[in-house]
């Protein structure tokens, strides 16, 4: 289900989007319009009055229509709102909507639509005293095309030059995609546009504000909507809600997620800040285009009993959930694989998939193309190779581990108590805060592994410690050992057999038939020197090349490559840094491969000569990465009580 | 010793001379069209005792997009 919050960020965008597009159309109506009245007649003053109404006209079945259509949707804001109280402990007839709330709501959007009137009437004067004063001056109508192009849509009017309207079709196609590539292209373009018209960029156009009001409209409309429905339920104090990316106003970033009194806010809304548009906390918020709202907040429901009532009917809905599907809601993409890879039991790793939206995106990578989650500006695509083998089960359960890690932080960041629970074996509490307010791209990245930050650390100490001494114990070892051994095969195989028997001895992580299954034996194979070399360099916590690849991944994640690898420095030097100790530096791509790792092993998917070798690799990442894996199934254990 | 095990002893070999991991490996599978190439790869940089560059890895790899999470 949407938050509230996500149905505004949604809609506001496609709001804007619409009327981007209404633009387009209403500049050609005009300029047909304009064409055909003056076909072989010059412009004159009288005929520039006669137009006027034709002008208004266009206004109204373009523009105000569009406007009125997207008003009508305001309608899901008060469904957000109506589910978001319905969570809460306020008494149950503050849940419902009532004959006078239907009342409020019709005046809101009446209100509503006149913002939209005031930017028709507007552009319409400034339209038709251009084409009044063209026809004073006699001006050249192609120079008053361009004029009126540029007063409805600024430097995205169509143009003669068929290059021109190529890159405004670039801006419209690429402006509201989440694909990096196409953001780009976005940008490049928009920057041609701005220098193409650099000398007569008009700052007052109707698109500049028309998709304003398009935004900012609808976050009025849910203030006042949230106030009026807050104060009906004697509740005084509201929460800031929302996100942070890279353009958030100071002021947001400061306030977000405070709970405050509505004299208190009015207070601090009295203050000065970039981009503030007015004083009403509830109506301005941070400013123009602020994508922030407010929530009807009590203190008290923090009070551990409150919290447990709302738990009790949380738990309520979710067993009923997970009756019906353990993996809760799910695209129709996910819907055959997730059984496929997770199981069909249900277990804390499931519980977590079930918590977390439907996939957005699911696409295919081509042989030789890298799998990836990509969730920036809240994308959600995973790409994945087809889970046709094993391999690739491995791999889908890895991105999908980068998507819990991903998807669940963003669940949880906003609320205190469970990041204080999570957060229970931090000791610097920086990294919380850095959890708080996320990282990366506009600061989306909101990942519970960062919170392991410290933990990663503690192990990759220990297992780079002397490391090259250990490389080269297993060396010497190795070396006497062999030249020790028979040249009679049969005797050879029973004295690595006896050889492999005294490794494996209570430090050993694991018993010797899970050691043989690793390697692909059973209990009746030959032991070879590999064999036991291998396990003399599991007892010094080196990798054996024979490992899985990606319990290498897992080390390498935790050792930055000193011990292991999968994924390559420069993959890990591209993010930011999440922690330091000294000169020890946890980048958030430790981050995200420990705990990717993590998931593909805990759910059962790391595979070997055709079994599953889960069990095997779940003793050896506690064995050599104690303490982190340990915190991440303290995680999972504090997210399948959520 | 199976392509996987032998690439890895080569990324081992390869780590020991440059001091760095070149190559994203993890979802590489043992069956993989690309593991012969990646093998001469990194046997043909350990012998010329050069480094693995991009443009050497885009010519086996695809490229991802920029902040992709692999």
């Amino acid at each position: 289900m949407a938050t509230k919050q996500e149905i505004l960020s949604k809609l506001a965008a496609s709001h804007e989007q619409r009327i981007s597009k209404v633009l387009f159309d209403l500049e050609e109506d005009i300029i047909n319009s304009l064409q055909e009245a003056t076909n072989g007649i010059p412009l004159t003053t009288d005929l520039a009055i006669q137009l006027r109404p034709n002008l208004k006209r266009l206004i109204e079945q373009n523009y105000l229509k569009e406007g009125s259509k997207i008003i009508s949707e305001y309608d899901e804001v008060v469904k957000g709102y109506m589910d978001y109280i319905r969570t809460t402990p306020v008494p149950d007839r503050f849940k419902l909507l009532t004959q006078p709330d239907l009342k409020l709501i019709n005046q809101l959007k009446q209100l509503s639509f006149s913002g939209f009137e005031n930017v028709a009437n507007r552009f319409l004067d400034t339209i038709a005293n251009e084409v009044y004063q063209s026809a004073i001056v006699g001006k050249p109508f192609p120079e008053m095309v361009q004029n009126i192009r540029g007063a409805v849509n600024g430097v995205y009017r169509r143009s003669n030059e068929a290059a021109i309207n190529r890159l405004v079709d670039i801006v419209e196609e690429n402006r509201y995609s989440d694909d990096p590539i196409s953001k780009k292209k976005f940008e490049d373009a928009r920057k041609i546009l701005h220098s193409k018209y650099a000398s007569d960029i008009r700052g007052e156009n109707m698109r500049k504000y028309a998709s304003q009001i398009a935004h900012d409209s609808i976050m009025q409309f849910d203030g006042q909507f949230t106030k009026y429905k807050g104060e009906e339920a004697g509740i005084t104090s509201f929460k800031y809600t929302g996100t942070n990316i890279i353009t958030t106003r100071e002021f947001c970033r400061t306030y977000l997620n405070e709970v405050r009194t509505e004299e208190e806010w009015r207070d601090i809304f009295t203050g000065n800040w970039k981009g503030k548009s007015g004083s009403d906390p509830f109506i301005n918020r941070g400013g123009y285009r602020c994508r922030h709202s407010f929530v009807p907040y009590d203190p008290a429901w923090d009070a551990e009993d409150v919290q447990k009532e709302i738990k009790k009917e949380e738990i309520k809905i979710d067993r009923k959930r997970k009756k019906e599907n353990i993996f809760g809601d799910v695209s129709n993409d996910e819907k055959d694989i997730l059984p496929n890879v997770f199981g069909k039991d249900e277990n804390k790793y499931t519980k977590a998939i079930s918590l977390i939206p439907a996939l957005k995106q699911l696409r295919y990578v081509s042989e030789g193309k890298s799998a990836y989650y990509f969730p920036w500006n809240n994308a959600d695509q995973l790409n994945v190779k087809k889970v046709v083998n094993d391999g690739a089960k491995t791999t889908f359960a890895h991105e999908y581990g980068h998507r819990i890690d991903d998807q669940i932080g963003r669940l949880v960041n906003d609320n205190d108590k469970v990041i204080n629970e999570l957060s229970k074996n931090v000791k610097d509490k920086n990294i919380v805060n850095t959890f708080k307010k996320g990282i990366v791209y506009k600061n989306e990245a909101k990942n519970i592994s960062i919170l392991a930050s410290e933990k990663i650390l503690e192990d990759r100490k220990i297992l780079v410690k002397a490391l090259d001494e250990r490389k080269k114990q297993a060396n010497d070892w190795y070396f006497s050992t062999i030249s020790k051994l028979s040249n009679n095969i049969d005797k050879r195989y029973k004295q690595c057999a006896k050889i492999l028997d005294e490794l494996i001895d209570k430090d050993f992580p694991l018993t010797k038939n899970e050691f043989l299954k690793i390697m692909g034996k059973s209990a009746n194979s030959n032991i070879l020197v590999d064999d036991i070399k291998t396990a003399y360099q599991i007892k010094l916590k080196l990798m054996p090349s024979s490992l899985h690849r990606y319990m290498h991944d897992y080390i390498g994640s935790v050792t930055r490559n000193k011990v292991g690898f999968g994924h390559s420095d420069s993959y890990y030097k591209k993010w930011e840094t999440i922690f330091k100790d000294g000169k020890d530096v946890v980048k958030f791509g430790e981050n995200l491969e420990t705990f990717a790792n993590y998931y593909a092993a805990h759910t059962g998917n790391f595979y070997e000569f055709g079994k599953s070798v889960s069990v095997e690799y779940v003793k050896l990442m506690n064995y050599y990465a104690p303490n982190l894996t340990r915190e991440y199934e303290y995680y999972m254990d504090v997210i399948s009580k959520l | 010793m199976n392509k996987k095990e032998q690439l890895y002893e080569l990324v081992e070999e390869y780590q020991n001379i440059f001091d760095e991991q070149p190559i994203n490996l993890h979802d590489l599978d043992d069956d993989s069209t690309f593991i012969d190439d990646i093998i001469s790869l990194v046997q043909n940089s350990i012998k010329s005792k050069i480094k693995i560059t991009d443009d050497m890895l885009k010519s086996v790899f695809e490229d991802t997009p920029t902040n992709s999470i692999l």
